[in-house]
């Protein structure tokens, strides 16, 4: 395999996946076959000499720590949850949300010292939520799900949740209120390590150029 | 229920191929090192846990195998090979006059997430140079750790050197700040970026220190770095901490310079393994095509100290599999051996006792020819190759591959035959 002139991107099929588009363009970067592929995974823009693929938000990282893509775009939650070992160029500013803790409108916990060893919580976070309670000294029983998990309190799957939230509406139309934030988040533009030594006066450029202003 | 068949996780069986590339890959770097007047040791793939918690951070203890033996004693798989080997220079060899040279080729062991390149049972290459202080020290094993990777086959290899030192004496704020320090230097292993600005910003400490921690991820080149570093930390707090590592840098490339490295080695002063017994020089090598870094090393001066006898010491280790991975990746061959002299399959078609008796002769004597052959009664299948039909005493018939048909042939002329062309 020649040494590539070429990077390859690694971007979520998510919330983030449109304003990063709308960052490229702001930046020069044609990627409307982002958006519009919908089947198309692999995308080129010769021009940028970029190569874009369209990847679930959870395998970002993957992609980027095996070298099969030398750059990504993650969220900081998704990063602190997978602890993958990617370099961290620059914060990108959009799909800003937070990671909170939360509880149905009926619950007695107040604050976070009201969990104990018995509460379940449900999330797509276990490592961080585990490593949260864990931080504040308490033992909580960690429910990992995939999604819907503000239906968990409701069916009784659980206490409480940790999940992210952006305006608070979802949370509020299950009847959750938040009680701690554990996090702010914000969408990440992540690096390969060793491309990052291969190429690192380009991806620095890209990370200059694409970084929140 | 059917019993599991699959090797555990993120280790595997190597075929005679898969095998023979391995070993080659191996026997020629290890032909460098005996050539740089490195001489081979091993251990045991084991070791007291207790032995391996003395270099505690080099590989994270939930890294480790751990067992217990039947006394209870707590053991782990060795997860490298320096260690083990600081153990060894201060017990065996600790009358041994210095410099003491060692290369290994050995298996390690290590609980990882198994991926491309990585795996929980490797093989490394390495080599501990103990008893030298100096750069030149520094300089042989960079240039011997380029020259063996070079002939593993790998194509465009390049190697980064930095030095601990540096970035301690740009993270130490003094007394007093040492969380804040912390962060940074863990924003810095990590390479976050966004977090090293934010430690940064958030910290107590001075404008210099502030515009050189910023600065530091973009230290990399060629010699020319050193000089913008000097400018750099002239008015941090620790600046001749950081001073006295970058003319130990410069010393190192001054004494790699009459070594053939092409151009190979580069500065990158940002480069940092946060294991506290890296003392001095450190650097890593890769290939594009590898996520991961081919070798790893740098000085470790204080580890010898834990095991009773002080000695300075610095090396480094290659990865076989990563070295494979990167071979297949660039398409490029490994390093040639001697092709493996094929099997002729000796095949005795009844096995009575004259003709049995005839058959195992005459493969004794191939044998002792310098053949290899295997013998069987029967009819072998899918096998390709040679095969030769005893169908009586004395009565040989050969079967070439490619042959439409058998030839009958006196038992001296085989061995021509089956020799390689």
């Amino acid at each position: 395999m020649p040494r590539r002139d070429e990077l390859t991107m690694a971007v979520p099929k998510d919330r983030l996946l449109e304003p990063f588009a709308e960052r490229l363009s702001a930046r020069g970067i044609d990627c409307t076959p982002l958006l519009t592929s919908s089947r198309r995974l692999f995308v080129k823009d010769p021009k940028s000499r970029l190569s874009f693929i369209l990847t679930r938000s959870a395998d970002v990282a993957t992609f980027v720590e095996h070298g099969a893509a030398d750059l990504g775009v993650i969220g900081e939650n998704v990063l602190l949850e997978q602890g993958k070992r990617v370099a961290v160029l620059a914060d990108l500013g959009f799909g800003r949300c937070s990671l909170v803790v939360a509880v149905p409108d009926g619950s007695p916990i107040r604050t976070v010292q009201d969990f104990d060893f018995n509460s379940r919580v449900a999330t797509k976070y276990p490592n961080i939520t585990a490593r949260y309670f864990g931080e504040h000294g308490i033992q909580v029983e960690v429910v990992p799900l995939s999604g819907s998990v503000e239906l968990a309190p409701l069916v009784g799957l659980a206490d409480a949740i940790v999940d992210v939230t952006e305006t608070g509406r979802t949370l509020a139309e299950n009847g959750l209120r938040k009680i701690a934030t554990i996090a702010e988040s914000s969408a990440r533009l992540v690096a390969n390590t060793v491309s990052l030594r291969v190429h690192f006066a380009r991806i620095h450029a890209l990370a200059e150029a694409l970084k929140a202003t | 229920m059917r019993r599991a068949r699959q090797t555990p996780r993120g280790v595997q069986d190597l075929l005679p191929d898969e095998f023979r590339q391995r070993e080659r890959v191996g026997a020629a770097v290890q032909a460098v090192f005996e050539r740089w007047g490195y001489e081979p040791v091993t251990t045991p793939a084991f070791e007291r846990l207790e032995v391996l918690a003395a270099a505690a951070g080099w590989v994270p203890e939930d890294r480790l195998y751990t067992l217990y033996d039947r006394e209870g004693t707590p053991l782990a798989l060795r997860p490298e090979m320096t260690t083990p080997l600081c153990r060894v220079a201060a017990t065996r060899l600790k009358d041994a006059p210095e410099p003491i040279r060692l290369c290994y080729l050995a298996d390690v062991f290590r609980f990882e997430e198994p991926q491309a390149g990585r795996r929980r049972q490797f093989r490394q290459a390495g080599v501990e140079l103990f008893g030298v202080r100096g750069p030149q020290a520094d300089a042989e094993v960079i240039a011997l750790a380029v020259t063996a990777l070079a002939a593993t086959g790998v194509k465009e290899a390049f190697f980064d050197v930095g030095h601990v030192e540096f970035v301690r004496g740009l993270t130490d704020f003094g007394p007093g700040n040492e969380s804040a320090a912390q962060a940074i230097r863990r924003a810095l292993c990590e390479r976050d970026y966004v977090a090293l600005a934010q430690e940064a910003a958030q910290a107590d400490i001075g404008a210099a220190e502030r515009r050189a921690l910023m600065a530091l991820p973009h230290l990399r080149g060629g010699a020319e770095v050193l000089e913008t570093a000097r400018r750099l930390v002239e008015h941090v707090r620790a600046s001749a901490r950081c001073l006295a590592a970058i003319d130990e840098l410069s010393a190192v490339l001054a004494m790699l310079d009459p070594y053939s490295l092409d151009g190979q080695v580069r500065l990158d002063l940002g480069l940092l393994r946060d294991i506290d017994y890296y003392s001095g020089m450190v650097f890593e090598g890769y290939a594009a095509e590898v996520g991961v870094p081919l070798c790893t090393g740098g000085r470790y001066d204080p580890l010898t100290a834990v095991f009773g006898l002080a000695r300075p010491a610095t090396g480094f280790a290659l990865g076989l599999e990563r070295i494979l991975f990167a071979l297949e990746r660039q398409a490029a061959a490994a390093p040639s051996g001697a092709e493996p002299v094929r099997i002729v399959r000796l095949v005795v078609e009844r096995a009575e006792p004259e003709v049995w008796r005839f058959a195992v002769r005459t493969a004794e004597r191939w044998r002792a020819a310098g053949l290899r052959v295997a013998l069987d009664c029967g009819t072998p299948s899918g096998h390709a190759g040679a095969t030769v039909r005893v169908s009586g005493v004395g009565e040989l018939w050969w079967m070439g591959e490619g042959d439409a048909a058998p030839e009958r042939v006196e038992p001296e002329e085989v061995p021509l035959r089956a020799s390689p062309r």
